[in-house]
Formats: structure tokens, C-alpha cells, sequence
């Protein structure tokens, strides 16, 4: 069942969840939206900022070469200051999925046009995401499909493997058969694996026979989808999860047929659906969840199958978050309030923060990564360690949350070093009211200042403005008695601001999300 | 014991002084005087290493590897003979072997007999090779994540929440105050037990948290340490917050906070580096024994292998050697063993310039407790379709990875008893350790 949104604590939690955090002014925006909630995913869907444009635009003015800190620009850019919220929110999303990264892919012009077909394809169908991602030339560097050929007598040689195991393991079907509600499919007490090395050799050699297109100079192309090359596909017939192909096809057929095989795969809405689940509303979703989800993944209601807009409105409008509801212990039915929510992805936890503040950079050609992601946050997009991303979707820390059989991904990169590093860059940013360097970034303080006398209205805002009404009274009363405090022994009106803006991003209540 | 909740700081603490740490003094007592410090160093090489061009026959057996792989061979006379030979069996010689190219550094430490090569090792639930009824082969061989875990967990312990080091441990007295499990590459299952939190770092250890330069600031940071929440996550995030920042300030105390000197290290070295110098504060640190992870990944080398594992290997045995040679100057050799493991070897055969996932490996171990000046294991026969051909080039181990654990563990003072209990594949197997130590 398809939940609406109508009271303003809900639309605030909902925003963290479909955003990059609101904005001042985004919660009544959304409550008065025309059409509702509805109306608010309407508009969302139509509105598409693309990232190669701006970073090209970047590299233009500046006169520097279209790296990866024009793509890092474009990124912030669009981030922080985007009207296509939900878009760039569910592309950030996919970029976690059908993972390519700066580790081992091609350079910031080929990951931005990489990033372009996320954003593209983020309310596409699912075979088409699928489709695009396989031939985009970052994703065939990276997984080294680009280059694949048919086996060699002479040389000894054989089609790449890589691709064709990782799109079944990572960005379709997953290990292990499935259930329609996550659950694993058993024989004699023992998980199913959805497909075996066979299959992974077959499919290898269905995928032969891509090579990366030439741009106009003659060089080969990272924006430009792959193009077959004759001689080196494998014109054999083959058979992968039990589904001839029969000799003779082109590779492009041979290609699509793969395609349609895992997006038909009855596992594929169930792992896709839990997958995205995990990254835009909480970790540990009811098997209920995942299974409302996953049907309408299968059939949007128009007898559509992987319809993105209906699974994400799905994923965003479930009845458990209206609820608050989440796993019970144990992977158990039933339900629990405690296991509601998720910790924020470090950068999720910094856009939150910078769009809360309105944030603007110093150079008005361009956003510098003032905040060092890859450096600092243990993850940043398009720069994950490998193929798996940046953590894996069962972790679970030490202690309650891995002895409760639950999950809590983004504790994986919460490191004693990324740790410091988070609190460090988000304490640089609350200081960079008063930064004037070009590399930088700046935000209006002079609120906070004309209400730092008093303290009720100081708390107001703060309130208001950054936790969009969803500070817990525990936090309100911490920070007031604080502020009253420090007034009252003649502390300045930098040390009570920065006080409260440190207490603010390092607490557990703004790192993680209900 | 829980570590994590909660630690309280006073203000004076988070400004650097330290010495009032409780349970540092009492730790220290317990290990005063003594002198049986062990530390186990695993190096894991991310993404499957390419083992059989990392060791290559120098004898004649070097033809059959040229011929297994015309593309990517390395040519004879570039090897670094180690002066070591695998075991000879009834069916296979002893074959006498080098390392590749950009290994040159650790030919001095096999010539000192301080490394060796555990030849033809993986991923095994039981011996297939020479048995009529051979086991199976373990569950999604060559798939990257899962067999990063296997090597980390046991072929059959997998679904185990805790990795193998970690299950060591919980068994063996280690410290009572900072974790003796020390992470220098992201958290890793290897470590993970019921006792410890592993201190994740990177290579250059430990640093300042920048707005705790006042006191209400730290109060700030105090009052949500103490902080309860209904919420599972939030609860716990108090839990991860103050236990990370407590392990960064004895850290900083430590090893201080910027680089100790201006040589360039890479990443690999660096992290070595840093172990090294953790090692030397073990006593100060309150321990007799301390688990370390480092790693370095680029090894998934399916295309344009040559250079890019040419700079992989330079880089590995470089920091290993520098690694060797820090650990004499604080005359730390006998007690510190550093080990490598892979996802998985590669496939003899190649792809176009690269080459794909396979099964069995080597990896080198190296220490003062190390009993070199031999190879451990039979050197196979790379013929195509010979028994130890799985299916095109894909190698079928003779040594199981437990096997090789098992050493490492009982040389770190597991109850020798326990093993199987500690490895349950090891039952499989006739010898539950190998003499390499």
C-alpha cells in the first residue's frame, strides 16, 4: 500500500530519505506541493541535470583538463544545488550498485558520461539500465569487458570472465537463489547458488566482442557506448542458466538476449529492490517490505516489469516508514522500533549538512571537493575501493547489531581514522562562514549570530533549519543549557556558535537517520 | 569484557595528556619482563595475485610454464633465483624456483633463510589431488568477496560471524585495555572476535581531532558519549564514536601524530611501516601478542597484466623487505611473522593481455621463526589436462589454506590440540600443520 505524506515530521523524514537533505523552505514546499506527494514525484521525474556538460563547462572556464575534480564539481554542484533531488539521490544510489570507480575505470570525462547514464536511466526500466551500464566504456575498462574475445588455440587465450560474473553476482541476480522476500531459497537446510562457474564461462563467452568506439580524434572513446567487433565474438552456441543461445547470433543479439535472461531472472526485483531499500530508507527492511517492493518491481500495476518510478515510489512511500517499523531481532517476523532507521552514508551525513547550512563555493566557475571525499569520508561517488563497493549489504558491527542477525552497512566505513577525518572536514566546513579562499567554500552565519543572545529563538532556528523539526528534546535542552551557560561566563559569540554547530554534527542524532 | 561503552574523557585527556588512562599501568605489569612477544602479520593481496608469475622454475621445469603461457611468461634469465626447491613426491621433482623480476629485495631474505614459499596452496574443504575419491570443491571459487572471506574464516567456516585470528584470540590472553587486533586496511573479518574491537588505521596511524581544542567542545563531545537512545543505530553509533576516538587518542600518545622521518614509502610500505613501529611499542602497549592486517589491491589483473604486476610485486616485495629490515634493527625478527594471502591464484591461461580468475596459488611467508632454505609443498605439473588441471588452466591446490593457518596459529600459541576445532577442514587432511615453522 502506497502511503501519502501530510504531516510536516514525516515530510522532513522523508526528504533526508529522497534527498541530499532539505533545504530551507523544502518541507512546506512538499506538504503544499500541487498534487500532492504525487504531484512532488511527478515533477521530480521530469526535472535532469546532467554531469559531463558541467564538468566540460568547468574544464573550459578554468582552462584545466576535464579530470576528476571537474566530475567532483559537476557532482557538488549537482548535489547540493540541483532541483532534480530525487534523480541525483537515486543515481548516487545505482553509482552503488552498478559500482565503477576511478580505481582501475577511465578518467573524470569517462566516469562523469558513466555518472550521465545513472541520472539518464534512474527512472528507466531496469533492462535498459542493465543494458547501458554493460556497454558504457567505463564500465568496460573497469570490468574489462571492453577487449573480451573468443578463445585462442594458438595463443591459448579466453574470453574475460570478469563482467560476466559480476553483473550476476552484483548487479542482477545475486549468489543465491531467492525468495520474493529476500529470503534464501534452501535444499536440504543448504542455500541454492542462483548459477554456477558454468554459467559464468558461458555467459563470458555470449559477452565477447565489445571494444571501446573511437572519438573523433581517432582515440578511443569514454563517452560513447561500446561497438562490436566482428571477429572477435563468439559465434558458438552456448548455454547460461539454462537458456540456449543458439550459434550464429552477432554479439549485439547475443547481448541483448543476456540482458533480458537476468532481467527476467525471478531474482533479480527481489536483490535489486532490497539493495536500493538499503541505501535511500533504512537497513534492516520487514521481509513484508522487500516483498511489496519486489511485486511491484515485477509489475508496476501496468503489467510493466522493472519500471524504476514504481519501485522507487514503492521503496519511498512504504506504509513501514510511516510506521516506523523495521526487522524484528533475529531476521525474525514481526516487527521492531528499535532496528527503524540506518546510520547516514558519511557523504549523505555531509550534504546533509551543507544543504542545511546553504553552503556556496568561493569560485563562481566551480565547486572544489573542499571536503576531500575519497580522502576523508571512506567513500565518495565513482571511487569505491573495488567492484563491491564501499561495504557490504549484510555488515554488521561487533556487538547488538551482528548479534541480533541485523545489518548497519555504513558502520563498515565508520573507522577509527574516517571517523576523525568526518569530524575534522565537518568541523572545517562549520569554520568556512569566514573563508574567503577560492578553494573553498563559505556559508551565511549572521542568523545564528543575531540570535545568539537568545537562546529560545537560537534554538528555534537550529531546530528549523538544521534538523527540519526533528530534534529530540534531550538535544534541545544539551544545547540550550550550553549556550545559557557560556552566556552567562561571557563566552563569545564564535565559541557559543561553533559549541553548538560541533555538538550538532558530530551527534548521533544528525550521523544517523529514523 | 565489552570495550566499547563508554569512555569518558576528561578534558585534560582529549588535550593530549594521557597518563591517566585507566588499566594502562596494570596492563603493563602484566606483561613486565616478558620476552615471548609475537605478532602475526598477514598481507593480503586484493583482487586474486598471479602466483605462478610471481615463482617460476629456474630449471628445466621452466618450459612447461612457458608453454602453459606463451603471452605472459617471464623470460628465464630475468628470474631472481631464491636458491629454494619444492618438495619432490613420488610424482613431481623437486623443481627449483624463482621470483619474479621486481622481487630482487627478497632475494637476500630467502638467502638468509628467513622466508619460503608455501607452492600450489588454496582454498581446499579436503585433498583432491591423488585421491580416488577425491572432496568437493569449496562453494563460489571464484568469485572475489567470498573467497576473500574463506581465506579469512576457514574453507567451512563462512557462515562463522568471527574470522579466524579472531576466533584465535578469544582463546589466548592477549591485553585488557587497547585492542591487540590492529587493522592498517579497513575492518577485516580475519579479525573480527568476541572479545576485542579491531582497531582500524590507516598506514599512517593515528591524528588530532581538530575542534577539541575547547573545553566546551569537548564537554559537547562528553555529553553524547554518556548518551542512551531507544534507537538501535544511534545507539550504537554513541558506541562506535567514543570507542574510535578513545583508540586514536592512545594511538596519537603512542606514535605521535605527524610522519617520523622523509622517506617515501608506498602505500604497502607504509602500512608495514607503521606495524613495525606498533610492534616496537607492544610493551607499553600492554601486549604480548598482537594480530595485524595489511593489504594492497590491484592484483585483479585481467587485462595489461605485465606492467601492472610488474609495479604490484616491485611494491610488495620492496615494503616486505623494508619491513624485514625494521624488524631486525629493533631486533623484532624471531618475533613477528608476516604472511601473504590472495583471493585466489590466477588461470595459467591468459585472456587477450591479461588473465582470469583461477584456484591454487603460493604465498611467501617470511620471519625470524621461518624455517627456510626449502619450498613447501610439490611443484604441479602445468601441462593442460593434467590432475592438477581443474578446467583450463585453473590449478587445483595440494595444500589447504587451514593447513598453512593452522601453522601460523599454533606457531602464535593456539593449543595445538584445538586445531580442528579451530579449523574444522583440517579433519580432512592428514597433516594438520606444515613444518614451515
Amino acid at each position: 500500500m502506497v502511503t501519502t505524506i501530510n504531516d510536516p515530521e514525516q515530510a522532513a523524514k522523508f526528504l533526508y530519505r529522497a534527498t541530499f537533505g532539505p533545504k530551507h523552505g523544502d518541507v512546506e514546499k512538499l506538504l503544499d506541493f500541487d498534487g500532492g506527494i504525487e504531484g512532488w514525484f511527478e515533477d521530480q521525474f521530469a526535472r535532469q541535470n546532467m554531469h559531463l556538460n558541467l564538468a566540460r563547462k568547468v574544464a573550459e572556464e578554468t582552462g584545466e583538463p576535464l579530470n576528476e575534480s571537474a566530475r567532483m564539481s559537476a557532482w557538488w554542484q549537482r548535489t547540493l544545488a540541483g532541483g532534480d533531488q530525487l534523480r541525483q539521490r537515486v543515481a548516487f544510489a545505482l553509482s552503488q550498485i552498478f559500482v565503477v570507480s576511478n580505481n582501475g575505470g577511465p578518467g573524470g570525462e569517462g566516469l562523469a558520461s558513466y555518472y550521465d547514464v545513472l541520472v539518464r536511466q534512474a527512472f528507466g526500466r531496469f533492462d535498459e539500465i542493465l543494458k547501458a551500464v554493460t556497454l558504457h566504456p567505463a564500465m568496460g575498462q573497469f570490468l574489462t569487458l571492453a577487449g573480451s574475445r573468443v578463445k585462442n588455440e594458438q595463443n591459448n587465450t579466453f574470453p574475460d570472465e570478469n563482467y560476466a560474473r559480476e553483473v550476476m553476482q552484483l548487479f542482477s541476480i545475486g549468489l543465491w537463489e531467492l525468495k520474493i522476500n529476500g529470503q534464501p531459497e534452501l535444499a536440504g537446510g543448504k542455500r541454492k547458488p542462483a548459477y554456477t562457474q558454468e554459467d559464468v564461462e558461458a555467459l563470458a563467452c555470449v559477452l565477447t566482442g565489445w571494444r571501446k568506439d573511437k572519438d573523433s580524434d581517432g582515440k578511443d572513446s569514454n563517452t560513447k557506448p561500446m561497438v562490436n567487433q566482428r571477429d572477435w565474438h563468439d559465434f558458438g552456441p552456448k548455454t547460461v542458466l539454462g537458456v540456449d543461445f543458439p550459434a550464429g547470433q552477432s554479439a549485439e543479439e547475443d547481448l541483448n538476449m543476456a540482458i533480458d535472461l537476468l532481467y527476467h531472472h525471478p531474482n533479480t526485483p527481489v536483490f535489486i529492490s532490497r539493495l536500493l531499500i538499503q541505501r535511500l530508507t533504512i537497513s534492516n527492511p520487514r521481509r513484508n517490505y522487500i516483498e511489496r517492493v519486489a511485486k511491484v518491481f515485477i509489475d508496476d500495476g501496468q503489467g510493466v516489469r522493472g519500471n524504476m518510478k514504481a519501485v522507487i515510489k514503492a521503496i519511498l512511500l512504504d506504509e513501514d516508514l510511516i510506521a516506523g517499523l523495521a526487522m524484528a531481532d533475529y531476521q525474525d517476523y514481526g516487527s521492531s522500533t528499535r532496528n527503524f532507521g540506518k546510520v547516514k552514508e558519511p557523504v549523505i551525513a555531509m550534504t546533509n549538512l551543507c544543504r542545511a547550512l546553504n553552503v556556496k563555493s568561493n569560485d563562481p566557475r566551480r565547486w572544489w571537493d573542499f571536503p576531500g571525499l575519497q580522502s576523508n569520508f571512506g567513500q565518495a561517488p565513482l571511487q569505491a575501493p573495488s567492484v563491491f563497493n564501499f561495504y557490504e549489504p549484510d555488515y554488521a558491527p561487533k556487538g547488538e547489531v551482528a548479534n541480533k542477525e541485523l545489518t548497519a552497512p555504513e558502520f563498515n566505513i565508520h573507522s577509527m581514522d574516517s571517523m576523525r577525518r568526518i569530524s575534522n572536514k565537518m568541523w572545517d566546513l562549520i569554520l568556512s562562514h569566514r573563508y574567503t579562499n577560492e578553494r573553498h567554500w563559505t556559508w551565511d552565519r549572521s542568523p545564528l549570530e543575531n540570535r545568539v543572545d537568545k537562546p529560545d529563538e537560537y534554538m528555534a532556528w537550529i531546530n528549523e533549519r538544521i534538523f527540519f523539526g526533528l530534534m529530540s528534546d534531550e538535544l534541545h535542552h544539551y544545547l540550550k543549557d550550553l549556550l545559557i551557560d557560556m552566556t552567562d561566563k561571557n563566552i563569545g559569540d564564535d565559541r557559543r556558535t561553533f559549541a553548538t554547530l560541533f555538538a550538532i554534527q558530530c551527534s548521533p542524532d544528525f550521523r544517523c537517520q529514523e | 569484557m565489552k570495550m566499547s561503552r563508554r569512555h569518558f574523557l576528561k578534558s585534560s585527556t582529549a588535550l593530549g595528556a594521557l597518563s591517566a588512562v585507566p588499566g594502562l599501568s596494570l596492563s603493563k605489569q602484566a606483561v613486565a619482563g616478558d620476552d615471548g612477544f609475537k605478532a602475526l602479520v598477514c598481507i593480503f593481496l586484493f583482487g586474486g595475485n598471479d602466483a605462478y608469475n610471481m615463482v617460476v622454475p629456474v630449471d628445466q621445469h621452466y618450459l612447461t610454464y612457458e608453454k602453459a603461457r606463451p603471452t605472459l611468461a617471464i623470460a628465464k634469465h630475468e628470474l631472481v633465483d631464491i636458491g629454494i626447491q619444492s618438495e619432490p613426491g613420488d610424482t613431481s621433482p623437486a623443481v627449483s624456483l624463482g621470483l619474479h623480476p621486481a622481487m630482487s629485495r627478497l632475494e637476500s631474505v630467502f638467502r638468509d633463510n628467513n622466508a619460503t614459499v608455501i607452492v600450489n596452496s588454496g582454498q581446499l574443504v579436503g585433498p583432491i589431488i591423488g585421491e580416488t575419491d577425491p572432496h568437493p570443491v569449496p562453494d563460489f571459487l571464484m568469485a572475489h568477496n567470498l573467497q576473500q572471506t574463506m581465506w579469512q574464516s576457514g574453507a567451512l567456516n563462512m557462515e562463522d560471524k568471527l574470522g579466524w585470528a579472531g576466533r584465535m584470540v578469544d582463546s589466548i590472553y592477549m591485553s585488557n585495555d587497547l585492542s591487540p587486533m590492529m587493522s592498517l586496511n579497513g575492518e577485516q573479518k580475519w579479525l573480527r572476535n568476541d572479545i576485542y574491537e579491531q582497531m582500524v588505521m590507516t598506514g599512517s596511524g593515528a591524528g588530532t581531532y581538530n575542534g577539541l581544542n575547547q573545553e566546551e567542545r569537548i564537554e559537547a563531545m562528553n555529553f553524547h558519549f554518556g548518551r542512551q537512545f531507544n534507537n538501535l543505530f544511534k545507539d550504537n553509533y554513541v558506541d562506535v564514536m567514543s570507542s574510535r576516538f578513545y583508540q586514536n587518542q592512545r594511538l596519537a600518545e603512542l606514535l605521535g601524530t605527524d610522519g617520523d622521518d622523509d622517506t617515501e614509502r608506498s602505500s604497502l610500505g607504509e602500512q608495514l611501516h607503521t606495524t613495525a613501529k606498533l610492534i616496537q611499542k607492544h610493551a607499553e602497549m600492554g601486549h604480548h601478542r598482537q594480530v595485524y592486517f595489511v593489504g594492497l589491491g590491484g592484483f585483479d589483473t585481467h587485462h595489461n597484466q605485465k606492467n601492472v604486476h610488474h609495479a604490484l610485486l616491485e611494491q610488495l616485495s620492496n615494503a616486505m623487505a623494508g619491513f624485514y629490515q625494521e624488524l631486525k634493527d629493533i631486533n623484532m625478527l624471531d618475533n613477528v611473522t608476516a604472511f601473504t594471502m590472495s583471493d585466489f591464484g590466477r588461470r595459467l591461461m591468459a585472456n587477450d593481455t591479461g588473465t582470469d580468475h583461477g584456484w591454487a596459488g603460493h604465498q611467501l611467508v617470511m620471519g625470524g621463526a621461518v624455517n627456510g632454505g626449502k619450498a613447501y609443498g610439490q611443484w604441479p605439473d602445468l601441462t593442460p589436462g593434467s590432475e592438477y588441471d581443474y578446467n583450463n588452466g585453473r590449478l587445483i591446490p595440494e595444500i589447504a589454506a587451514d593447513q598453512v593457518n593452522a601453522t601460523l596459529a599454533k606457531w602464535f600459541g593456539y593449543e595445538e590440540t584445538h586445531l580442528e576445532t579451530l579449523f574444522p577442514t583440517l579433519k580432512a587432511f592428514e597433516d594438520n600443520t606444515l613444518d614451515f615453522l
